[in-house]
């Protein structure tokens, strides 16, 4: 019955559903001050459709509870109400930001297990040599190195007027090229990221390259890899083939750690690089005390964060039966 | 163990810095002040005025105690003759690292190495305060829910589940955002209440292994309560993830402090921090002393916890004692560095 476990799995998460909804609820209606930063009464730089969905959100003659559960049917159907400063739905909102941050991680994530799968496992072969060493403490350099500090350092070191100016600092598009073609607009976002994708990437190289390492260390010690050697097949075929496949499975269950980080994961990153994606939606509407957005922004964090755990265990479900057997120590 | 980690480099290296930044912390004061060590004044002596600030001379700094000296008068002033939020009206704002001010001054006409050495408070505290408080309350919550099970283990589940699916950083901004200025206390109390479940996850898988083992067996066969057994004989054996996740969790505690300074939502403005001074450089960003300096002390702050974390780990893995890697680290590490 493998999919009984799944079953329960789902039932427990809607009390942790509901539980995470409540808290984030109680702790923003519980948030002093008004939009626009103004008093409760009279909310500054707010247009007549703002006032109208501040007061809604603010009393709406509903009992706290009773708007919580309003809240909740409006979610079923994505709508979180209106944003207080910019009017807008903030389903179009979070749609509009979206692409950019998903964008960005996406590439990132990407990046990060396209160089971190390779290198944990050439790690895992050459262990203890001088250059694997060399490697980890790189490694670990970069994994202790703040991620804002670096973004910093190359907008200062590429800024314009020095001779290192070559890659773009803010934003995705350069002006100017709406008519462009779409290989040369290709060409021109590929450049934009660069530098948000590397700032994004190289903290989660270390983790992810030392837990490859480590599930390739166990691999190889199997017998079915001694078999593959004996059978006469080349080094390099019974490493990337017969071991790497075997590898990978523990890696699964740390992909599924890493999705919530998919949405939530560049506030800092899109602040620097002036990028207009969902973290930097999230922190505009901190500033504005805009908190439909930002009720909408945190649900969705939540909404992802709960699909990646089920993705995991659901994940770990369909390894597991056979990896206990194997003897782990652990 | 205590032996093995006191022979590892790594360990020395940390302990060491550490043991400097805390020296640096408790003596800011009489590295950066506007008073001096020592001084006669008006044909008073005064010792160490830059501690005690007494009356007489707190409206004065070095220039203007040495302006109005009596003849006799003398001073020794600190190494740094300016306070952290001194700001230094003779001087343009985002100047250049020189003369009178070694490392700069920011947007506001204040010395930056002040600012520095007076950060290392706050860099110690959230460092450290946070961390013993998210530990000691998640081991605990842990401890029960995989000794006890049943109800015990459900309730501290779904809590933990809960907190965890609060996406950290956007908390901690709102809060810091919607409360306005909240100081560090309320830092403190926001990281602790949000990171606790990393720990509480670790420990709990940790104790329901140990619980089944022989010895815990026997000390409950003996009748011990069930306070002893778990104090007692459960807790040292599933104290190793406890220990690495406090010296990763320092680092991440710093991490997401100093973003959170960073970004304009830290303690208010008049407490030096490093992030806080990174902050700084957001408007002009031609200023890279406020940018270097900070962030090489954030750096080295962050790798002596990751040191002490990478070492402590490898001592209590007998499996890759001296190979960095192995499955228990796999797990500290997926919840320890995962913000």
């Amino acid at each position: 019955m493998i999919w009984r476990p799944v079953i329960v799995r789902v039932a427990q998460l809607v009390p942790t559903f509901l539980g995470a909804t409540v808290l984030t609820f109680a702790l923003l209606h519980l948030a002093p001050g008004a939009p626009g930063g103004a008093d409760l009464e009279s909310p500054g730089n707010v247009g007549v459709v703002g006032l109208a969905e501040w007061q809604r959100w603010r009393s709406g003659g509903l009992s706290p509870l009773g708007e919580y559960l309003d809240w909740l049917v409006r979610l079923m159907s994505f709508d979180f109400g209106r944003s207080l400063i910019d009017e807008r739905p903030v389903r179009t909102l979070i749609a509009e930001a979206a692409p950019a941050t998903l964008l960005l991680t996406g590439s990132a994530l990407v990046a990060t297990y396209g160089l971190a799968v390779p290198l944990g496992v050439l790690s895992a072969v050459h262990r203890g040599r001088a250059g694997e060493r060399v490697v980890s403490v790189g490694l670990f350099v970069l994994y202790s190195l703040p991620p804002f500090w670096v973004a910093l350092l190359l907008v200062i070191a590429l800024a314009g007027g020095t001779p290192l100016a070559l890659l773009p600092l803010r934003g995705l598009a350069s002006p100017g090229l709406a008519d462009a073609s779409v290989f040369v607009r290709l060409v021109d976002l590929g450049w934009h990221l660069v530098l948000p994708v590397a700032c994004l990437t190289y903290p989660a190289l270390a983790r992810a390259s030392r837990l490859q390492r480590s599930a390739m260390l166990d691999v190889l010690e199997q017998d079915y890899m001694r078999t593959a050697r004996a059978k006469g097949l080349s080094p390099a075929r019974v490493v990337w083939r017969h071991g790497l496949r075997n590898a990978l499975v523990p890696m699964a269950a740390l992909w599924s750690t890493d999705l919530p980080w998919l949405v939530g994961g560049s506030v800092i990153i899109e602040r620097i690089f002036t990028i207009h994606g969902l973290g930097m939606l999230t922190f505009e509407a901190v500033l504005r005390r805009d908190y439909p957005v930002l009720m909408g922004t945190t649900a969705l964090a939540c909404l992802v964060t709960i699909a990646a755990m089920l993705l995991g265990d659901l994940l770990q479900v369909l390894a597991d039966p056979r990896q206990r057997r194997s003897g782990r120590s652990a | 163990m205590i032996s093995l980690l006191a022979r590892d480099l790594r360990v020395r290296l940390a302990v060491g810095y550490f043991a400097a930044l805390g020296a640096v912390a408790l003596g800011a004061d009489c590295l950066a002040s506007p008073l001096p060590l020592v001084a006669r004044y008006h044909a008073e002596l005064y010792l160490l005025p830059c501690v005690w600030r007494p009356v007489a001379l707190v409206a004065h700094d070095v220039t203007t105690l040495r302006a109005s000296a009596a003849p006799g008068d003398w001073l020794l002033a600190t190494p740094v003759a300016f306070g952290p939020n001194e700001q230094d009206k003779g001087f343009l704002p985002y100047a250049q690292p020189a003369g009178r001010h070694w490392l700069g001054t920011d947007g506001a006409r204040r010395d930056v190495l002040a600012r520095l050495l007076h950060g290392s408070r706050i860099a110690l505290l959230m460092g450290f305060v946070p961390v013993l408080i998210y530990v000691a309350l998640g081991a605990l919550l842990g401890l029960c829910a995989g000794y006890f099970g049943g109800v015990v283990d459900v309730v501290v589940s779904r809590a933990s589940e809960i907190v965890m699916t609060l996406p950290v950083l956007f908390l901690l901004l709102a809060l810091a955002g919607l409360r306005g200025q909240g100081g560090a206390g309320s830092i403190v109390a926001v990281l602790s209440a949000a990171l606790w479940p990393r720990v509480t996850r670790l420990v709990r898988a940790e104790t329901q292994r140990v619980r089944g083992l022989d010895y815990v067996r026997a000390a409950e066969g003996l009748g011990l309560s069930s306070w002893r057994v778990l104090t007692r004989h459960v807790l040292p054996n599933a104290s190793g993830p406890i220990f690495v996740a406090t010296a990763f969790g320092g680092a991440s505690a710093i991490l997401i402090e100093s973003s959170l300074s960073f970004v304009g939502f830290g303690v208010p403005d008049d407490v030096a921090t490093w992030g806080g001074l990174l902050h700084g450089a957001m408007g002009q960003l031609g200023a890279w002393w406020l940018v270097v300096f900070p962030g090489a002390a954030i750096f080295a702050t962050v790798s002596a916890f990751n040191l002490l974390g990478e070492a402590w780990r490898d001592v209590l893995d007998p499996r890759v004692r001296g190979q960095a890697g192995g499955p228990m680290s796999a797990a500290v590490e997926k919840e320890a560095s995962a913000w």
